[in-house]
């Protein structure tokens, strides 16, 4: 057989020494690699726990998707910290306490926040607009272009009836200069602007407040550095909020925190939790295992230093390919201890229990083609994930796959420089492994049970079809718990800005987005009769064509400007005045791109404006509350240029497309897994072993489906990593069924045997996690490996 | 009783008296007294007086005004009408045609001030004033129509970039206090003076005085 010389001459030609360099080749040549990376990036190596990188990137255009990462990152590092207290001045003077404290670490050299603001300055309107005079003509709203093209006379009648009005926003010592008062007017519209565009707070003092029920609350905002908002680091700004809070003079205040970073921070400190109890199980199980089993510290240290070593080899492997790590990726990898223990299993149960093999090398070349194809088999699964157009599946796949090769080198390699024992070489509980001696009645029972299972596993998705769905819904994956979900709830009744969709708008120039934005917006107020308040960056400076426009409608008063001067009681001389200034201001246009906009306007559209991406120019009209996102949706549906984000409902729509997709992966790791297997076993082996995938799933969906759990993305990637460990067993039993040189034939199932505890312990330990997505994926590979262990062990004829 | 201790309790009656006298004008009192009427109406002549171009322009409007706990009804009628209602969470304001701006006041600080300050001053909230303002009150209670000051100095920030002060007064006529000038001295000293006049009170809210809220 091919599969056998090429084992043969494997094990003859090369020698422990050419092995042992093979592991330093691949143990060291990762390190370097990972040193090149890091140096190159400058330390910019990072563990990401953003919950919204967890899940895949969005299926829309690259270009669109580029435009709403940027819109996430700038958005994905506001914090909130609200502090309420029943009297406004002890709430202030907590605020003033909070916001002193974190400028003060800034100061001191903290680098925690890109900004902190508590202070107000949008007060002073007069002072606004003082920098905006150049662009006065060019800043009227519609209704006043609509009102000077069909009436300019009525316009300059109530500019003249807000001269005598009781209150004006601002002072009227500019009449000579401005008779129609349009200043006062783009004052209004800016205020109206400000106050729809935003959280529903006024400026107070100076400050952000609002009362509500007898209750003052102040706002202080903030918006995460990278470094700030790095969870990797203990002092990262949200501790540095909590640190800062908890000790403040706080005049009996409460704080309530809102924004993303809160939420990471709290899911990445239970994840940094789950690792630690997940390994803490699983590494006690398997020391308890190999001590009641080998009776000797050689196999314990050993088969930890392996473990040891393949997770440091992943997690460098991985840190230096993606350039940084989904904290999901190292949960799950933490699960890995369950699978790299089987090499080292296999191999120890061989040298404490095998008197037939009397050197390392000789254990090797027993196992080696078990373990080669065990390894073949999983890293054609994991293989096939790289190909999913999600970065959490291909970390996981190069953690797998680079984590499972350090262990698999490390049994092959390292083991057999390991003297064997001196004194008796046996193996505890062995006995519980009997050969049969009823082959045929075995052959029989063993048909039987398949065809049970499968019987069982058919029947069942049959009868309980309806509940069988391939659906993910985000809002289960992660559920706010505790303060943080009642912060979150009281921040939206008191902000009333919770915005869950919004639109982007994708322009070839400025002039060319500002102009489809601005029929956007006028679709939203025709359609919501005004109600919707949202945040656009047309609202501040409008597009050259709307300037161009506002100007023309000028011109108009021009004509009546003699009889408006006469009107406010100043003489005509001042009409020319007016034109001069006019014509003096031809061809200037309040432009993001030129950089005419004053800094206040930037700021009010940070999230608004995304400015250039790839060559085309971005902005994003996005909604304070939505209570019918579909009809906000409709209004887009025929525009080639505008795209509706709404990112729960397209993550979860997304997720199911790629969770149909890692089924077709599925079926082709399938038919790729047949082919190789073929090509090392005869047609009857090859069907055998790789009926065993199909039962999995089989076996899974049944079981989803009684208990009525959606096959969702999670499970589903648990399914493939099944696929890659599953096949492990059959191929060990059928390997000891094959070879005919060793008398004992019971170590082997043996071994299995203690593979399957181990690594079901440590998938088993996933299952009991309270974060859904690892929940989820732990609770199918649990299931998935024990129906392959127990069709191995229907299939089974070694013994 | 001994002369002495007659004395005494003469001179307790004597003091209390004009302690009680001095009472009687008072920020307190004249609040109290204001905050008695639920509504008040009037009429009102309005002077603006700018400053433009090293001379100075007035702008003179009259019509009528009604102060109740939920906010001010400003409705002029002269030069051009037009309708301001400002209540503790929103201005609005009409015009002829009927074009109605609303504008919260969290957002146009001036107007929320002058609001939440006459809203105060009506409602006999003194401590929102103190809160808002530095304070001077002072009374003449010699003339035949006692009468009274108050001056509004703002001590928010952004509130004094845009308001010097605001200068109240009023009358005390037979224990009831009224109304009568309001002068808002802006940051430019430009100055608008309000005159009430027959002023009249009720209990209550009519049907179509409330729909405007």
């Amino acid at each position: 057989m091919k599969k056998n010389s090429f084992s043969q001459l494997i094990n003859s030609k090369l020698t422990n020494v050419h092995f042992l360099i093979l592991w330093i080749i691949f143990h060291v040549g990762f390190l370097i690699f990972f040193g090149i990376v890091y140096f190159s990036n400058k330390g910019n190596i990072f563990i990401d726990a953003d919950l919204f990188n967890m899940f895949p990137k969005s299926f829309n255009e690259e270009s669109v998707r580029i435009a709403d990462e940027k819109l996430t990152e700038i958005t994905g590092q506001n914090v909130f910290i609200i502090v309420a207290n029943d009297d406004f001045q002890n709430a202030k003077k907590t605020a003033e306490n909070v916001y002193e404290k974190l400028l003060d670490d800034q100061i001191n050299g903290g680098k925690n926040f890109d900004s902190i603001s508590l202070y107000q300055e949008f007060g002073n309107f007069a002072e606004i607009l003082s920098s905006l005079k150049k662009y006065k003509y060019n800043l009227l709203d519609d209704d006043s272009i609509n009102l000077i093209n069909s009436s300019p006379e009525t316009f300059a009648q109530n500019a003249i009836m807000t001269a005598y009005s009781p209150f004006t926003v601002l002072p009227l010592d500019n009449l000579e200069e401005d008779p129609f008062m349009i200043q006062e007017k783009i004052a209004n519209n800016y205020i109206s602007a400000v106050s729809s565009s935003g959280i529903a707070m006024g400026i107070k003092d100076g400050v952000l407040a609002t009362e509500k029920d007898g209750t003052w609350f102040i706002l202080i905002r903030g918006i995460l550095s990278k470094e700030g908002a790095s969870l990797a680091s203990k002092d990262n700004g949200v501790a540095k909020i909590y640190e800062v809070c908890n000790s403040v003079e706080n005049y009996g205040s409460r704080f309530i925190y809102s924004g993303t970073p809160f939420n990471s921070h709290e899911s990445s400190n239970s994840a940094m939790k789950e690792i630690s109890t997940i390994s803490t199980v699983s590494l006690v199980a398997v020391i308890l295992i190999l001590l009641f089993v080998f009776s000797s510290p050689v196999p314990i240290l050993c088969s930890l230093g392996s473990i040891l070593i393949s997770i440091i080899t992943a997690f460098i492997a991985t840190l230096a390919i993606f350039h940084k790590m989904h904290i999901l990726t190292l949960v799950f990898g933490t699960s890995l201890i369950g699978s790299c223990i089987d090499y080292s299993l296999h191999y120890f149960t061989h040298w404490a229990g095998n008197k037939e093999l009397s050197s390392g090398k000789e254990i090797r070349k027993h196992l080696f083609n078990g373990l080669s194809l065990a390894i073949i088999s999983s890293a054609v699964c994991y293989i096939i994930l790289m190909f999913a157009p999600f970065n959490l599946l291909k970390q996981m796949s190069v953690f797998s796959i680079s984590g499972l090769m350090s262990s698999f080198l490390t049994t092959i390699c390292i083991y057999p420089f390991i003297p064997l024992p001196q004194n008796k070489r046996e193996v505890k509980f062995l006995n519980i492994i009997k050969p049969v001696k009823n082959k045929t009645k075995k052959k029989l029972v063993g048909r039987i049970a398949i065809t049970a299972m499968f019987v069982f596993s058919v029947g069942t998705i049959f009868i309980f079809h309806n509940r069988f769905s391939i659906k993910n819904n985000l809002y289960k994956l992660y559920t706010m718990e505790g303060k943080l979900l009642e912060d979150r709830k009281e921040t939206v009744e008191i902000t009333k800005y919770n915005p869950t969709c919004w639109f982007i708008i994708r322009g070839n120039n400025e002039n060319d987005v500002l102009v489809k934005e601005e029929n956007l917006c006028k679709k939203i107020d025709s359609h919501s009769d005004k109600k919707i308040g949202y945040i656009s960056t047309s609202k501040f400076i409008p597009s050259q064509e709307h300037q161009k426009k506002s100007r023309e409608a000028f011109k108009k008063l021009l004509n009546i400007a003699d009889l408006q001067y006469e009107a406010l009681g100043f003489d005509s001389s001042y009409t020319e005045n007016l034109k001069k200034d006019f014509e003096s201001t031809e061809g200037e246009f309040l432009s993001l791109t030129d950089g005419s906009v004053p800094s206040f306007i930037t700021n009010l559209i940070s999230t608004a404006y995304l400015g250039e991406l790839n060559g085309q120019f971005y902005t994003v009209v996005m909604p304070n509350l939505v209570e019918n996102s579909d009809e906000l949706k409709s209004l887009v549906k025929d525009e080639n240029d505008i795209f509706f984000i709404n990112k729960m409902s397209d993550m979860a729509q997304d997720l199911d497309k790629l969770t149909n997709m890692v089924f077709i992966f599925f079926a082709g790791a399938y038919i790729l897994m047949f082919v190789i297997l073929k090509l090392f076993f005869t047609w009857k082996q090859s069907l055998k072993i790789i009926s065993i995938p199909l039962l999995i799933v089989l076996m899974t969906s049944a079981i989803f489906t009684i208990f009525n759990i959606n096959l969702e993305f999670f499970s589903v990637t648990g399914l493939i990593l099944v696929f890659g460990l599953g096949l492990d067993y059959i191929i060990y039993m059928i390997e000891n069924e094959k070879d005919k040189t060793l008398k004992t034939k019971t170590l082997e199932p043996f071994a299995t045997l203690l593979s399957f505890i181990t690594t079901v312990i440590s998938f088993g330990a996933l299952a009991l996690s309270s974060f859904q997505p690892v929940h989820l994926m732990g609770l199918s590979i649990f299931i998935g490996l024990t129906t392959a262990y127990i069709s191995t062990m229907f299939y089974d004829r070694s013994l | 009783m001994n002369l002495s201790k007659k004395l005494f309790m003469s001179f307790v009656l004597l003091c209390t008296s004009i302690f009680l006298f001095a009472q009687s004008l008072t920020l307190n009192s004249v609040c109290n007294s204001l905050s008695k009427n639920a509504v008040t109406k009037g009429n009102f002549t309005q002077t603006k007086m700018v400053n433009i171009a090293k001379s100075s322009r007035e702008f003179k409007s009259t019509g009528n005004f009604l102060f109740c706990e939920k906010g001010i009804v400003w409705n002029t009628e002269k030069p051009f009408p037009s309708t301001m209602i400002i209540s503790p969470t929103k201005i609005s304001q009409t015009n002829p045609s009927g074009e109605t701006t609303i504008i919260s006041s969290g957002n146009n600080p001036t107007l929320g001030l002058i609001s939440s300050t006459l809203t105060g001053i009506f409602s006999g909230d003194i401590s929102s004033l103190e809160k808002n303002f530095n304070i001077e009150f002072s009374a003449d209670e010699n003339s035949a129509t006692k009468s009274w000051k108050l001056n509004l100095f703002p001590k928010d920030e952004n509130f004094s970039k845009a308001i010097d002060s605001i200068f109240i007064s009023g009358n005390f006529k037979e224990n009831v206090a009224e109304l009568e000038n309001i002068i808002l001295t802006e940051k430019n000293k430009n100055t608008i003076k309000y005159i009430l006049e027959n002023q009249t009170v009720a209990k209550e809210l009519t049907e179509d005085e409330e729909k405007l809220f």
